[in-house]
């Protein structure tokens, strides 16, 4: 009686198989998205970027395809597509998703409310915007690249360069700053530069909604020097008529938001670096005291620069650096403390006090 | 002393379960009202009554829940109140599986059918259910014993993640002095309800001798404010509300570098998948238990009797599961918070009862 | 002497009819100046050495029939037939019968064919003795009570088969042996009703409590150190005579994990290959299971680069990823099982065809995927290093259902049977004992326990 019933599960076991049973052959992993407005005002034209795995792995051959579509949604679009297709569209793969710059300095929020619903889409999904067209920027391979858009994966997640110059985004942190109260997302900002190259060194500063200032190359790297700890760069430091350069071998920052003795809000931040000098472009021996002083020149250099950023950002009106939760974060009244806040923010001052100790000239004196 | 550890495998079990049973949910829905002191005194009253339970039943050694109310009332007043209770349990493992199935559906096979992840679920349960007490507690020791490293895994990775935002956490924190909220309280003491299993799991460990009991108040403390926290962390004060799971969300935002898998979800999918089967296993365990005391033990021990009886209580069991799968996300929502307060004053109403037996027995030898 | 009495019922006579077409029965009549005997045996199972120097030259050097009839009962190994049922089974038993004057005596002169202790073959270990049980009981018994000289092993002897009349015997450390799993083996040794008992594997099919079960509940082990060690920890062994292995009992999950050369190594290293073997045991589960699930359900687990491999090196392959595992393993099976078999001599041959064919020629044709043979690979080879060959097989089998399951739920499926199984385990009992836990917290309590013994 028992072997019988046991019999009788095991065969419906084996039948249940195949309903929803789809081998990975018969999917075709979507890697990466991009959406840009379409040409209709409303519209989204969806493009996605498909990998093809290859059957011999020693030959190293990339083989991807492009689908694109214009539809008023995004989810009629990626239906329509499926049909352009002989196998399963599968978004579980999916990594990076790139809003055209065009949509981007609409509303992005659509966009993300999609990405983070759908139940396929991880939330450790890059975001980032695409210039001048996300089509672009999803089109390029670069001749590196063994598995379709492993290179943005790699350069965005951080596993792959450490650019200084890149902040990645997830869908995680898109979503918490858009909603939060006192902070402003951010977006990097990926540049299609032909076909076998892109150039990911800029960040956009949104509101609540859309881009509203896109930081320089030089800006971008301060403010994750900012953000980040141990950030991997170099900076120029400029004692008399020598111009030096020197690596960041470990850097910390953090603030303090403060009342200055004039009764004015004012946030302090403190940045310290331990770095090795990297470039001289004179021919003198590297001494004690000028390794002092090219760490003052830096230190100076620095103060300034990170200083205009922080005006800058400050005059924009956004909070990217989340001090306004910050500040709520220190205050117990809370029914109030956000309305000071935007009271405080428009005067607010900065201190910079940069601490940088170049440590070592290097292999040579 | 080796008995006494499954007593705290329980608790832990329940505690740990808690993420499931919409407890995130109700204490984010009061994040800036009180959620923190809620906590607080359910820690405070979970930890009363886990003393107050455990202490009541060291004065029955060796029995069960029903064998200690036949000590003091008749048998026309237990029936109900063993039904009661039975539903309870039954609703606890309920809960856990359609919420379980529903994430399961969510997050790792969109595409199966839920009828055959149900069935899938409940096969196992079903088989699972019916063995006795002990293996239970045993099996329960391996599972946490499996799961529990990987949920220590999740939640350092969670709290090292240098995107976490605890400028978020200390925002909350503010709201700190607010009353508590009572649905919140109720709902967080679900994760001190462990020791209740107890009822029935006392003819199992008759030899059960507590230290340290106030470990168990330090530990639901520590599982609470993770559960609160850590999400707040990653989703920010305001738009934490709008997952539906927030923890798996959580996990789900977490990546592993350096391994062949890198989504953090699965693995903290696979612990909880583990903990939540186990914790159905023994709740209707324990409700099946209750409902089987109702029936006169057969005189032949091998009776088929038995045994038909145990398959027609868990059959029951899955025929309401089954049924409720028809809820969408909302009722199912509903009936969870409803769930939390009326096993909160279930607990209550168990507690008193044991007071009033003891006082029997105490009267009958004094 | 009692065996005056029973001359009317025992004679000669009444031997000699029961024993009738017995062609290999020799009776010789034996005259010297003192006196007459009779003596009768069964040629085959009789050493005639013994006979020769402890019967029959005896008889001659005593002048004395009486003296010599004390010298044959008081000889150690003689006994006198009570009864006629008695009688014969003495004789059977390889007994010759002396007859003084009407006495009946009943010399033991086994002749017992068995090989010299020889090396053990199924549980090798690099470091050890290496000597392996006999086929004979005495001799085991010696290599036995050689390491394990202690006043408190204790052995318990019966014969079991009312045909096959097997000496089977119960070892035991009386002082740290449970006693309730020992009388529940006495009686369950007891009540068995069996006409031949050969092997030891035999003994333990009639001994088990439940019929329908996937986990061997007792070790069956040719390694006389294994026993010795197990004796130690309380447990119980049963030899058999005839049989070169010994049943251990009762066991838990554990046990079948350890190897003896984890003692001799380092402490370090012994835990080292206790992991692997361990990890071995979950990878040959749940690897092809797993392969199954993430191909046909969750390939979102696995990271992307690893997925499109997966997805490439199927690219060819025209069927679903189960019935790919289940060719693989079934083909791998059968390698397995052929060069068991095959005589050592053309042993490699098969291992060679299989392996050039299943490795190379199979992912060449785009049949299987290259993944898949590493997979195979992986798991067979995992497979065999469970030390003990009858927990190897279970876990052989268990594979199956797992893939089952990962075929029918992908990842839900595999977890869902972990959950499962693991529950069975827990809820098996070996005579009474639980199978399977964490061993380790109990120790880790009473250890605890004993540090604190003042309280």
């Amino acid at each position: 009686m028992r072997r019988l019933l046991l019999g009788i599960g095991l065969l419906l076991l084996c039948l249940t198989t195949g309903c929803e049973y789809k081998d990975i052959d018969r999917r075709i992993f979507v890697v990466a998205i991009g959406i840009d407005p379409g040409e209709k005002a409303g519209n989204f034209k969806v493009s996605l970027k498909l990998a093809i795995p290859q059957g011999d792995v020693t030959k190293i051959d990339e083989k991807m395809q492009i689908l694109t579509e214009e539809s008023s949604s995004i989810s009629e679009a990626l239906r329509r597509m499926k049909s352009k297709v002989e196998k399963e569209l599968d978004y579980v793969h999916c990594k990076s998703l790139i809003v055209g710059e065009k949509l981007a300095a609409e509303d992005i929020r659509h966009v993300l409310d999609w990405a983070v619903r759908r139940r396929d889409i991880q939330l450790i999904l890059n975001f980032a915007v695409g210039r001048p067209e996300a089509l672009q920027v999803i089109e390029v391979k670069p001749p590196s690249e063994r598995i379709p858009s492993n290179s943005l994966i790699m350069a965005m997640s951080g596993q792959g360069t450490e650019s200084p110059f890149i902040a990645s985004v997830y869908a995680y942190q898109l979503m918490r700053d858009i909603y939060e109260n006192g902070k402003n997302p951010i977006l990097p900002v990926i540049e299609a530069q032909g076909k076998e190259q892109f150039l990911i060194n800029k960040i956009a500063l949104l509101d609540k909604q859309k881009i509203r200032l896109v930081l320089s190359a030089n800006e971008t790297r301060l403010f994750n020097l900012l953000t980040r700890s141990n950030l991997r760069t170099n900076f120029p430091a400029t004692v008399d008529d020598g111009k030096y350069q020197y690596y960041t071998e470990s850097s910390s920052s953090s603030y303090r938001i403060i009342t200055t003795k004039e009764g004015e809000p004012a946030i302090r931040y403190k940045i310290k670096i331990k770095g090795i000098l990297e470039e001289s472009s004179t021919q003198e021996i590297v001494t004690h005291s000028l390794l002092r002083q090219i760490s003052d020149a830096g230190a100076e250099a620095l103060n300034q620069e990170v200083g205009a950023l922080l005006y800058k950002v400050r005059d924009s009106g956004l909070d990217p650096f989340g001090w306004g939760i910050h500040y709520g974060a220190r205050h117990w009244n809370n029914s109030t403390e956000m309305r000071d806040w935007e009271r405080l923010y428009p005067r607010l001052k900065f201190q910079v006090e940069a601490d940088v100790g170049v440590k070592y000239s290097g292999m040579i004196r | 002393m080796t008995q006494n550890r499954y007593f705290y495998w329980l608790f832990i079990m329940n505690s740990l379960i808690n993420i499931i049973n919409f407890v995130p949910r109700e204490l984010m829905d009061t994040r800036f009202k009180g959620a923190q002191t809620s906590i607080l005194a359910a820690v405070v009253l979970g930890t009363a009554f886990v003393y107050l339970f455990t202490a009541l039943m060291a004065k029955f050694p060796g029995k069960g829940i029903q064998e200690i109310l036949d000590t003091a009332f008749s048998r026309v007043f237990i029936i109900p109140l063993m039904v009661i209770f039975a539903a309870l349990w039954c609703a606890a493992g309920l809960i856990t599986i359609l919420s379980f199935i529903d994430i399961t559906l969510r997050f790792i096979s969109p595409d199966t059918g839920p009828y055959l992840v149900v069935l899938g679920f409940l096969v196992v349960v079903f088989f699972c259910a019916r063995m006795d007490s002990l293996s239970l507690l045993y099996g329960l020791e391996v599972m946490l014993g499996i799961s529990v490293p990987l949920i220590l895994y999740t939640l350092f990775k969670a709290v090292t993640n240098p995107d976490f935002s605890w400028d978020a956490v200390l925002q909350i924190i503010t709201y700190f002095p607010h009353a508590p909220d009572v649905k919140s309280m109720a709902a967080a003491t679900f994760s001190f309800s462990g020791y209740i299993n107890m009822a029935v799991f006392n003819r199992v460990l008759p030899k059960l001798r507590l230290k340290h009991r106030w470990i168990l108040g330090v530990q639901g403390l520590a599982v609470l404010l993770l559960t609160f926290y850590v999400p707040i962390g990653y989703f920010g004060t305001v738009a934490v509300e709008r997952h539906v799971y927030t923890w798996f969300s959580t996990a789900d935002s977490i990546g592993i570098n350096t391994f062949i898998i890198e989504r953090m979800l699965f693995i903290f999918y696979f612990a909880y998948l583990n903990l939540s089967l186990t914790s159905v296993i023994i709740h209707w365990h324990v409700g099946k238990e209750l409902l089987t005391g109702l029936f006169p033990s057969p005189k032949n021990p091998k009776s088929k009797a038995k045994v038909w009886r145990e398959l027609a209580i868990l059959g029951l069991f899955s025929a309401v599961t089954l049924i409720l799968m028809r809820l969408d996300q909302y009722q199912l929502n509903a009936l969870g918070i409803w769930f939390l307060l009326a096993r909160w004053l279930g607990e209550l109403l168990l507690i008193m009862l044991l007071f009033y037996c003891y006082t029997v027995l105490r009267r009958r030898n004094p | 002497m009692p065996a005056q009495q029973i001359v009317e019922e025992v004679s000669v006579q009444w031997i000699k009819e029961q024993l009738d077409h017995f062609a290999d029965l020799e009776e010789r009549m034996l005259t010297a100046p003192s006196g007459k005997a009779g003596l009768l045996y069964i040629k085959s199972i009789t050493d005639p050495q013994i006979i020769n120097r402890s019967i029959i030259a005896p008889f001659y050097e005593i002048d004395n029939t009486q003296v010599y009839s004390d010298y044959l009962s008081s000889y150690p190994g003689s006994e006198e037939g009570k009864t006629g049922q008695h009688a014969l089974e003495l004789m059977l038993g390889g007994y010759a019968c002396v007859h003084i004057e009407g006495k009946l005596c009943f010399f033991d002169a086994l002749k017992a064919e068995t090989r010299s202790v020889s090396e053990n073959m199924t549980e090798s270990v690099t470091q050890g003795p290496s000597d392996a049980l006999t086929e004979n009981l005495a001799v085991n018994l010696n290599l036995i009570r050689r390491r394990y000289q202690s006043t408190e092993l204790k052995m318990e002897s019966m014969l079991i088969g009312n045909i096959s009349r097997t000496k089977v015997a119960i070892l035991y450390d009386d002082s740290r042996v449970n006693h309730q799993v020992l009388d529940e083996l006495r009686e369950r040794l007891g009540t068995l009703r069996i006409d031949i008992l050969q092997a030891s594997g035999e003994l333990e099919k009639y001994i088990r409590s439940d019929k329908l079960r996937i986990f061997p509940k007792t070790i069956v082990t040719e390694r006389p150190d294994r026993v010795v060690f197990n004796l130690a920890e309380g447990k119980i062994a049963v030899m058999l005579d005839t049989t070169g292995y010994a049943i251990l009992l009762p066991v838990i999950f554990n046990d079948f994990f350890v190897a003896m050369d984890d003692k001799i190594q380092l402490p370090f290293v012994g835990r080292f290959l206790k992991l692997l073997r361990i990890t071995g045991v979950a990878m040959t589960l749940w690897l092809p299971a797993l392969y199954v699930a993430f191909t046909s359900y969750n390939p979102e687990i696995v990271r992307v680069q690893i997925a499109l491999l997966i997805a490439g090196s199927r690219a060819t392959v025209p069927y679903p990823s189960f019935v790919e595992v289940l060719i693989m393993l079934v083909m791998m099976e059968f390698l397995t099982e052929a060069s068991l078999r095959l005589p050592r001599a053309i042993g490699p041959t098969a291992t060679t065809v299989g392996g050039l064919i299943l490795g190379q020629a199979a992912t060449a044709a785009g049949l299987v995927g290259n993944i898949m043979i590493i997979l195979v690979s992986v798991v067979a080879i995992s497979n065999f290093m469970i030390p003990l060959n009858m927990m190897s097989f279970s876990i052989r089998v268990l594979k199956y259902l797992f893939i089952i399951a990962a075929a029918a739920l992908g990842l839900v499926g595999v977890v869902v049977c972990l959950v499962g199984f693991t529950m069975y385990l827990c809820s098996q009992r070996s005579f009474g004992q639980p199978y399977f836990k964490m061993f380790f917290l109990d120790s880790l309590g009473n250890s605890g326990k004993q540090k604190g013994g003042g309280r």
